[in-house]
């Protein structure tokens, strides 16, 4: 039987962007809603501060200050802006996102950092910051903190035959069961000195890291998610690998879960889906020794029937 | 002693045969089990945990009944997810 060719449309994080002059790669698949991005003068009016990231970043080049703060609009709309000037705007209801940034490298990463996210608030989603990728049997979704090592592992699976789902912020679909995760943009961050996927080329640069392409060994569309995996900082002598219960599986992604509303809504908005996601999917902690073999442990931990012996020796 | 439940600080969640509840207040997130769930609505309906375990399972011991619900009120409180107030005439 002949199965009908999947259409592909301009989007990713599940969002089907119209008319948009910015490549944020092409995926098909039932899209979570529509959105219409500008690049265009982002108006100032910032309302009410909801969040404020102000800190500094240690690149090969020196210090980057970032300053980053997300604003209520008088008119309910939502605005980010870094102290250098640069903006998106999202209005949700009506799906519209205004970016404003000096090149198309800021543009895309303030667009699918806070813009799709953010027009994305209402949706039946949970977004998590983790990497996932996918084999035959199931994606694996890796939670992690900043600079834990969901870049490297998104790599270093993609080396070993799995096809990379999203870098950095992951958009799990709650409407299906199980729950699929949409596939990001098509790139991977990584700071500057380290490579993308072997035969990768960079897409563009921002100060602190390289977006390395990697739609050539991208999934084109959602997958369903098979496990999740919660990364912890590497350190011991032992690689530990345990099984997460339900309830700590919701603790542990609610603390992953990107939130961009109010701060005293991010709970109880959260609980839901946390809940619902991981009541449907077995969860695991891992932590690795630190060495320069973690990836190749961690290929053998996700091996159909792989379990880490608590001695440490895999 | 009497306990209760702020409806607006605590949200019970119910999925795939497990139970979760929210602490709004500190955004804590907590599992219960199938006695747990057993006692905790019993409390939000303002029933004796201990008859409501006794209609789920009349064969398990009264002791064991006992050691359960004292156990989960007792965290239930120390968690604050639920308070315990004293009985006052013609309340």
């Amino acid at each position: 039987m002949n199965r009908p060719k999947p259409t592909f449309w301009t989007g990713c994080h599940g969002v089907r962007l119209a008319d948009c002059a910015l490549d944020v790669g092409q995926v098909s698949g039932t899209p979570l809603l529509d959105a219409e991005v500008r690049i265009e003068a982002v108006t100032d009016a910032p309302g009410v501060e909801l969040w404020r990231l102000d800190m500094d970043v240690v690149t090969a080049e020196g210090v980057v200050s970032v300053d980053q703060r997300l604003y209520r609009q008088p008119d309910g709309s939502t605005l980010v802006r870094s102290t250098s000037g640069q903006s998106v705007a999202v209005d949700a209801p009506t799906g519209r996102i205004a970016v404003d940034g000096r090149d198309d490298g800021v543009r895309l990463q303030l667009l699918t950092t806070f813009g799709l996210p953010l027009v994305l608030a209402e949706a039946p989603v949970l977004i998590v910051h983790a990497s996932a990728c996918w084999r035959e049997g199931g994606a694996v979704l890796i939670c992690a903190e900043s600079g834990r090592g969901k870049s490297s592992a998104l790599v270093g699976l993609t080396a070993a035959g799995w096809r990379a789902v999203s870098e950095d912020l992951c958009v799990i679909d709650l409407r299906a069961d199980p729950p699929v995760v949409w596939p990001g943009p098509p790139w991977v961050r990584r700071a500057h000195g380290l490579a993308g996927p072997a035969g990768s080329a960079p897409r563009f640069d921002t100060p602190d890291k390289t977006a390395w392409d990697i739609a050539p060994w991208q999934v084109d569309g959602p997958v369903e998610l098979s496990q999740l995996v919660f990364l912890d900082q590497a350190g011991g002598s032992d690689v530990v690998d345990v099984a997460v219960s339900a309830p700590e599986a919701v603790q542990l992604l609610a603390r992953h879960a990107l939130w961009l509303g109010e701060p005293d809504d991010r709970g109880r908005r959260l609980f839901g889906p946390a809940v619902d996601l991981a009541a449907r999917l077995p969860a695991r902690r891992l932590r690795f020794p630190v060495s320069d073999l973690w990836l190749d442990r961690l290929l053998e931990v996700l091996a159909p029937g792989g379990v880490a012996r608590r001695d440490g020796a895999l | 002693m009497k306990i209760v439940v702020s409806h607006d600080e605590v949200v019970l969640r119910e999925q795939e045969g497990d139970a979760f509840l929210l602490h709004v207040p500190s955004g804590r997130y907590f599992g219960l089990n199938r006695s747990g769930l057993v006692i905790w609505q019993a409390v939000l309906d303002g029933r004796d945990p201990l008859e409501a375990l006794a209609e789920r399972w009349p064969d398990v011991p009264a002791e064991r009944r006992q050691a359960d619900a004292d156990a989960l009120i007792t965290a239930l409180v120390g968690a604050g997810l639920a308070q315990a107030v004293e009985d006052r005439p013609g309340s």
